[in-house]
């Protein structure tokens, strides 16, 4: 097992680098959804998930900016 | 459509396909059998670290590669303590005997079981012009498609169509490399 070792880690490699297509024009979105489905999700369901966390991400960004601008106006202006 | 992967993020951003693609990515990098709703929870993490960096910060950092940058992301997060590609694996694979580089269909993972990774390798992409030299390509660290379809004389599309294959290829040995777990 021990031989084997560094012909997995060749392979691990050379999967890391191929693993990036996924990421790239290399793969449709038909093709992305096929192989998510492929492994047993619902592309579908993990594309709303997606986008419903961004949405409420950004939301809590805004917030927080609006936040911070508000306690920036708040606090007295130095120098006057 | 929005169909905008690479480029910076904007208003334009799909980002329901940025995340199927991110959840997709980090599952092929959790490896064989790996959950894909760990994989899920691993691109939200991704895209929520990526999110909470300022605006500002990501504007100085220059042009971004958004799909890019999260794979970075998950793959910091995986906390993968891979070794940098080694000298000497382009030349073992090489090395491996002329038997066991010869062309064969048999690909299935009976025959998988029955020798070492690389010379499985070596079996499962034999004949295919380009799997071959994208291997070697690979593991002399030239990984860029685009620049393995200059080394290769070949239109891009070709080099991926033969990535994908040769994803197959490695997935297939993978999964026969996992000892069986019995119930």
């Amino acid at each position: 097992m021990k031989r084997l070792q560094p012909e997995i880690e060749i392979l691990s490699r050379l999967d890391t680098v191929l693993a990036y297509d996924v990421l790239t024009g290399a793969y449709t979105n038909g093709e992305v959804a096929d192989l998510i489905y492929e492994a047993g999700g619902d592309a579908e369901m993990i594309g709303k998930r997606g986008e419903a966390l961004v949405v409420s991400l950004m939301e809590h960004l805004r917030r927080s900016s609006r936040k911070e601008n508000r306690s920036d106006g708040d606090k007295p202006k130095s120098g006057l | 459509m929005k169909t905008k992967l690479n480029s910076p993020l904007d208003g334009d951003t799909d980002w329901a396909e940025v995340f199927r693609r991110l959840t997709l990515f980090a599952h092929r990098r959790l490896g064989v059998g790996a959950d894909l709703a760990r994989a899920e929870e691993l691109a939200s993490e991704a895209i929520s670290r990526f999110l909470a960096v300022d605006r500002g910060a990501r504007a100085q950092m220059g042009s971004l590669n958004l799909t890019h940058d999260l794979g970075s992301i998950v793959e910091t997060l995986l906390s993968d303590h891979r070794a940098p590609c080694a000298v000497g694996d382009a030349e073992r694979f090489r090395q491996q005997p002329p038997g066991q580089r010869a062309p064969t269909a048999q690909r299935d993972s009976d025959a998988v079981a029955l020798s070492s990774p690389i010379s499985l390798l070596a079996k499962g992409i034999a004949g295919d012009r380009l799997m071959e030299g994208i291997v070697l390509l690979s593991l002399e660290g030239i990984l860029d498609a685009s620049a393995q379809a200059v080394h290769l004389i070949s239109p891009i599309t070709e080099i991926y169509e033969a990535r994908k294959r040769l994803s197959r290829v490695i997935a297939a040995i993978r999964a026969a490399s996992q000892p069986k777990v019995s119930p």
